[in-house]
């Protein structure tokens, strides 16, 4: 039986320990968490999620006051343990309202009469076609282009995407020039001219 | 590449704005079969991960647009995160200090083997015995570690021997009696993911049916986590096996 220890750092987490007085964080920190909250998910959520974008925001809150009513030690609440706290309850509640919608798309179409739209159903069905027209070309470029490409869609600079990629500079740029070539040349072989 | 080349590839600003838009547009719908791993994302952006793990979380945002969500929602927020002003010291210092007073302490116990010379005798003797140990003990088979940052946790699964499908058991040590442990698996491109909480034992026995939809021979990547009795987290690294 082989046996391995790695020695590294250890990753820890804060305690849970059981409910005792509540510590309360400064309000100014919760402020400016649901402003940044409220900011991210309006960059991020598409179009027609804006209705639920305030809800959104309020379920990571309560995710963190709720962190916030358990943990005795205020010490331990980091911006850095919030943030992350409250990113993935984002997460969990852009999963839920997706189930959501599609149960609701299932019940729709389980009726008689077509519900009115709302918003413009047509440019919506065009930039979802769009959006998965760019997937499928990404799916056609080399690995290395498509990871540059595909960091610099989703909004990163050239440096940015370098760093993550943990590659140099000069390389990324001409992965992601390049990546961004043959996905217009496949963009506009699909009939879609960017 | 020249300059030359590189203009003449160069996309103009209004062209990357609209394929952005477009990409932002879509609708994050998740895929039953891949769910969103937002520990992993946040991780992965936060540039916690190491590159090769980055890389097939990207891999994962270029496929499928629930991750990519993830992604830009936790690039927007780590960002946030950097800039916000810590309410207080932050906790991650403490374990630090306490490391950090250890590592002082040891220091200390060395000095003070080798400073008294019966001790040192004794200590040299204890050190050449675990050498030759060590060095006997040297086999082809050690487990592949990938990634973790941490690790607090050993796996007791060779990595040469091919795990069964049908008896999947995840086997690992480390951790007081009372701990609870947690275990993520993911194949190496993240198309499959499963995880489980709160398990008792430092095994778990994966269910055939939770690993049909994996290949044949495809690499498994699994990781353990373990919530210690005092409520502590301490995340082993990652562990590599093939599936039979």
């Amino acid at each position: 039986m082989t046996m391995n220890a790695p020695r590294r750092n250890f990753h820890v987490e804060p305690r849970h320990g059981p409910a005792q007085a509540m510590v309360s964080l400064p309000a100014e920190v919760l402020e400016q968490l649901r402003e940044d909250l409220a900011r991210a998910v309006a960059r991020v959520c598409p179009p027609h999620m804006a209705d639920r974008r305030d809800d959104l925001v309020q379920t990571a809150m309560m995710r963190v006051m709720e962190l916030q009513r358990r943990e005795p030690d205020r010490g331990r609440l980091t911006s850095a343990y919030l943030y992350r706290v409250a990113y993935t309850a984002l997460v969990d509640e852009l999963r839920n309202v997706s189930r959501r919608r599609e149960v609701q798309l299932e019940v729709v179409e389980s009726l008689s009469e077509p519900p009115v739209a709302s918003g413009d159903p047509e440019k919506a069905a065009g930039g979802s076609q769009i959006a998965q027209a760019v997937r499928d070309c990404l799916r056609k470029l080399v690995q290395d282009r498509r990871l540059a490409v595909t960091l610099y869609l989703q909004g990163h600079s050239v440096p940015e995407s370098a760093r993550l990629l943990g590659w140099d500079d000069k390389r990324t740029e001409n992965l992601i020039y390049r990546g961004l070539a043959a996905l217009r040349l496949c963009l506009s072989a699909k009939g879609f001219e960017p | 590449m020249s300059e030359r080349g590189r203009d003449e590839t160069k996309p103009d600003a209004a062209t990357v704005e609209r394929l952005r838009a477009a990409v932002r547009a879509e609708d994050p719908v998740e895929r039953a079969e891949a769910p969103v791993d937002a520990d992993l994302v946040w991780r992965a952006v936060s540039g916690e991960l190491p590159a090769e793990e980055r890389h097939a979380v990207i891999e994962r945002v270029a496929a499928d647009p629930a991750w990519a969500a993830a992604w830009r929602l936790a690039n927007e927020l780590t960002r946030s995160a950097a800039e916000a002003a810590p309410p207080v010291a932050p906790w991650v210092d403490r374990p630090r200090t306490r490391r950090g007073d250890g590592e002082a302490r040891q220091k200390r116990r060395f000095r003070f083997a080798w400073s008294q010379p019966l001790w040192g005798v004794a200590a040299t003797a204890a050190l050449a015995l675990i050498v030759v140990g060590v060095v006997m003990r040297e086999e082809p088979e050690q487990p592949r570690l990938r990634g973790g940052d941490t690790a607090a946790v050993v796996s007791q699964v060779p990595e040469a021997v091919p795990l069964k499908r049908d008896a999947c058991v995840l086997r690992w040590s480390g951790g007081p009696e009372g701990t609870r442990w947690s275990v993520r698996l993911s194949t190496e491109d993240l198309s499959w993911v499963h995880r489980v909480d709160s398990l008792e034992t430092r095994e778990y026995r994966v269910p055939s049916e939770v690993l049909a939809p994996v290949k044949p021979g495809a690499t498994l990547l699994w990781q353990v986590e373990a919530r210690l009795p005092d409520g502590q987290v301490l995340r082993g690294a990652t562990f590599v096996n093939r599936l039979e």
